[in-house]
């Protein structure tokens, strides 16, 4: 029995078999954890103490105006200036290279002096050609949400809290659908930051961003109410603390999974490492009391969420009756301990009996049970994307490799017309990746999120070589498979860095590559707005820019809707 | 204005995608003009005055000439020679892994656009652990030689400017214009460098061809009716059949002042690389704009679905 805090051994055949995991029903019902980008962020702010505090704030009754944040880092300061304006109703539209928005904004190391504030303001509107400095990390734009942000300066102006009954549906004040960072508009790079950099772990410069828009969502709201009655309340901190920040993703996080397998298969293996670990770790009865308690909480999470789940996933509510049983069987499990591993056969249970989605809530309340099966593999994030066709191969290795790793494409029946209804392809228009019917569209320009098919196209060519033959000798005659060959060679032993899917389908459903990236991000709740469009929240119940110093809160996830107290109508 | 070294990229492989180029083989060009920036300051110049040939070209691809031969000759049907580097540094690479070294001649291509990316393969087969010379004649530059050689992260570089075709470059077009790159039994460094006599700081037979190629790959033969094309050359210092000496051959080379007129050394080169992705890439705004609609053409047109929004079935709540 393993029960100490050490960090536990696992066995990589314990590891979950790619052909479960790396289909996209199963990658789109996993859930945020420990190891997912927003909570990692929260996580070092809180361990380290971060201060985040209002440098300059210039804002109209209307909210018009700028504000400029510093954040203050153990090694660092950052600071993130926004501008804030108030767009004519009807003209947001989240699109990313829309030009109307409510907010600009810019995460910037260093002090964001008033010149670099002026310099800003002039290039962050201009979505092509707009330049950033070279300090800058993070570009974004975001809106006020229609539905909730005047509800709550209404609610606060009138003298009382907002409804949370309201809010709850939503979830936020603000929302973005990007955050361009990494080079982008020329940001600084990714790896131009030091391995000591507060920020260089996948992600967390654009998780900052997102925390900072929340952090003045709130401000912002709490402005206009006191400029329309000086003695509106502040809004409640634990309302605050049950909203965050939204999001808006769209399919072109189809393309970006399929175009970053490496970073997917490092992701996933962390966390499928954290979770094999926690399944070797027999409970205490400590552990065991920890689990319940979480189990509650989660349960009443999705029992209290109204918000929309749509046919693509399970309903909340389905959810928490499942987790029901979860807690059932742990029971039971506790007092007839089976043979082998404890958290095991829970979750082998679970895998015969419960909606995959709520296998993977379980999953993320195991790795919180005990955190230290997450130690050590942040690290592990972090990988290079860099790749390249290795020309000597035999033509017989290649195949080897097809075989392997690619039985999945080459299962792909793509005589079935449905099979290729769709191709991918940027518009002109709004340079945003699109789906278009084949044969009612120029497929000339169609984008290589093909993979099955490619692989299927290759084999059939490499019949015209001999297995002595090289790559190099195939992609002369065949330049045209170099891209897929490549991956192959490439990937050759990453086991989660495919998806075995084809996005080519009539049935294909976008929704399940966003969720699983949401899921990694550590947006939670989420609410499916089409087939290929996500509205979500960021930071949902995480503690609160002044709360960071000196914070208590261990565990934020699954917040409850708070409870109406009764000053929210006495302050009036 | 500047640019992020992931824009430079990025936009180098739009431009080549909507050249018509396989996404793959577009990202290696693209790292071409990065490399032609982060060594020479020069990749997005470079590429603008590629944009035009590549516009014009009706093709991607060279053909093959000899696939079998030890020496790989591709016909560059006379585009730019960027669209035969990729297959003719794949070709040799292949080749010098089986056989240790491997050679692929490239001929009737337009060396006058984009020359100054191949440099590029030189570096790009250091880092794949080859000693690679480019030599290539016809471009800007009348003739230039580019060697590589593997040095730890990143590769050791040096190139020099012959006054005409190389005596190495006309040795080899010599060879295979004469059939003689098609005998196994005699591999090319041996039938166009061997036989030579004099004084050689190396004691191994294959280190005294190698250091015999490479002096003579710098040295001009102004009287050589050397057709303009490129060569691509590799050697896999780690193969069996070579002692330890090849490589010392390339180490040696490559820091030799009197061989190689400008030497890239990799701490030098490193500084300016990380400058640049520190800094960005200076790039004048008319320059960027034109690069920027050339690479507007991996986008669609506007047709009637594409109205729709994001996709069909996609713009609305189902179910």
């Amino acid at each position: 029995m393993n029960t100490d805090r050490q960090v536990p051994p696992f066995e990589t055949g314990s590891l979950r078999d790619p052909s479960e995991l790396m289909r996209p029903e199963r990658l789109g019902a996993l859930k945020q954890t420990r190891l997912s980008f927003g909570r990692l962020l929260v996580n070092k702010m809180v361990t380290e103490g971060w201060e985040i505090r209002i440098d300059r704030l210039s804002l109209d009754e209307e909210g018009v105006g700028r504000v400029v944040y510093a954040i203050e880092t153990p090694s660092r300061r950052f600071s993130f200036g926004v501008f804030s304006r108030n767009s004519p109703e009807g003209e947001d539209t989240d699109r990313i290279t829309a030009e109307d928005w409510d907010l600009w904004a810019f995460l910037c190391e260093g002090e964001a002096s008033p010149a670099m504030m002026d310099a800003q303001r002039e290039e962050l509107p201009h979505v092509m050609e707009g330049r950033a400095t070279p300090d800058v990390l993070i570009w974004t734009r975001a809106n006020r949400s229609s539905r909730f942000f005047g509800h709550v300066v209404d609610s606060l102006a009138a003298g009382h809290q907002p409804d949370i009954d309201h809010l709850a549906a939503g979830g936020y004040l603000t929302r973005s659908s990007g955050y361009y960072g990494n080079g982008l508009n020329g940001t600084k790079m990714f790896r131009a930051l030091d391995d000591d950099h507060p920020l260089s772990r996948p992600y967390m410069s654009q998780m900052l961003a997102a925390y900072m828009l929340r952090v003045f969502g709130y401000d912002l709201a709490e402005h206009v109410a006191a400029a329309r009655n000086p003695d509106a309340p502040a809004l409640d901190d634990g309302i605050k603390r049950y909203l965050g920040t939204g999001n808006s993703s769209g399919v072109g996080i189809v393309l970006y999974l399929v175009n970053h397998p490496k970073q997917l298969h490092a992701w996933l293996r962390t966390r499928e490492v954290a979770l094999a670990r926690a399944k070797t770790v027999d409970p205490s009865e400590a552990d065991l009391e920890r689990f319940r308690s979480l189990r509650r909480r989660a349960r009443r999470w999705f029992a209290e969420d109204d918000s929309e789940t749509n046919r693509f996933f399970a309903s909340k509510d389905a959810i928490a009756a499942d987790l029901d049983r979860v807690g059932d069987r742990v029971d039971a499990l506790a007092a007839d301990p089976p043979d082998g591993h404890f958290w095991e056969a829970v979750c082998q249970w679970a895998s015969e009996e419960l909606r995959r989605e709520t296998q993977e809530v379980l999953h993320s309340l195991l790795l919180d049970v005990r955190p230290e099966v997450c130690d050590g593999l942040e690290e592990s994030l972090t990988v290079s994307e860099r790749s390249d066709v290795v020309p000597g191969m035999e033509v017989a290795t290649l195949r080897s490799r097809i075989d392997e790793g690619y039985a999945w494409a080459l299962d792909v029946d793509f005589d079935r017309p449905e099979a290729t209804r769709h191709f991918w392809y940027r518009s002109i228009e709004n340079e945003e990746p699109r789906l278009g019917v084949r044969g009612e569209g120029p497929d000339e320009y169609e984008l290589p999120a093909d993979i099955a098919r490619r692989v299927q196209s290759l084999q059939r060519d490499l019949d015209g070589f001999a297995p002595a033959d090289t790559v190099a000798e195939v992609l002369v005659e065949h330049p045209e498979h170099r891209y897929v060959v490549e991956r192959i060679q490439n990937l050759h032993g990453l086991l989660y860095a495919e998806i075995r899917g084809n996005p080519l389908d009539a049935d294909f459903v976008p929704l399940h590559f966003i969720a699983c990236l949401k899921a990694m991000w550590g947006i939670q709740k989420a609410h499916p707005k089409s087939k290929g469009w996500v509205r979500g929240t960021f930071f949902q119940g995480a503690p609160l820019a002044h709360e960071l110093p000196d914070c208590e809160q261990e565990y934020w996830m699954f917040p409850p809707k708070p409870e109406p107290a009764a000053h929210w109508r006495d302050d009036r | 204005m500047n640019l992020s070294v992931r824009e430079v990229l990025d936009l180098s492989e739009r431009c080549f995608r909507a050249a018509g180029f396989d996404p793959s083989t577009a990202r290696a060009h693209a790292a071409a003009v990065w490399w032609a920036e982060a060594y020479r300051g020069t990749g997005l110049a470079a590429l603008e005055d590629l944009l035009g040939p590549l516009d014009d070209a009706d093709a991607t691809t060279p053909t093959i000439d000899e696939r079998e031969s030890p020496i790989s000759v591709l016909d560059g049907r006379g585009l730019p020679c960027p669209v035969s580097a990729v297959p003719a540094l794949d070709l040799a690479c292949a080749h010098a892994d089986r056989y240790g070294n491997g050679i692929t001649r490239v001929t009737e291509c337009a060396v006058d656009s984009g020359e100054e990316l191949l440099g590029a393969l030189a570096c790009r087969a250091a880092e794949r652990g080859y000693v690679s010379l480019v030599l290539s004649v016809g471009g800007d530059a009348g003739s230039r030689t580019v060697l590589g050689a593997p040095a730890g992260a990143r590769p050791a570089v040096a190139e020099a400017t012959p006054s005409a075709p190389s005596e190495g470059y006309a040795a080899i077009d010599r060879a295979v214009r004469a059939d003689r790159h098609r005998a196994r039994e005699a591999p090319l460094f041996r039938v166009a460098f061997d036989g030579e006599t004099g004084p050689d700081p190396y004691d191994a037979t294959d280190a005294r061809l190698l250091h015999r190629f490479l002096r003579r790959s710098v040295a001009p033969a102004p009287d050589a009716d050397a057709g303009p094309g490129f060569v691509v050359a590799c050697i896999d210092p780690r193969h069996p059949r070579y002692s330890g000496e090849v490589g010392r051959v390339a180490e040696d080379a490559v820091r030799d002042a009197e061989l190689f007129d400008r030497i890239h050394s990799p701490e030098t080169v490193g500084d300016r690389a990380d400058r640049l992705v520190r800094e960005g890439v200076a790039v004048d705004r008319e320059r960027w704009r034109e690069i920027f609609e050339f690479g507007n053409g991996v986008l669609t047109p506007p047709f009637e679905g594409s109205e729709k929004g994001a996709g069909f079935d996609l713009n609305e709540l189902e179910g």
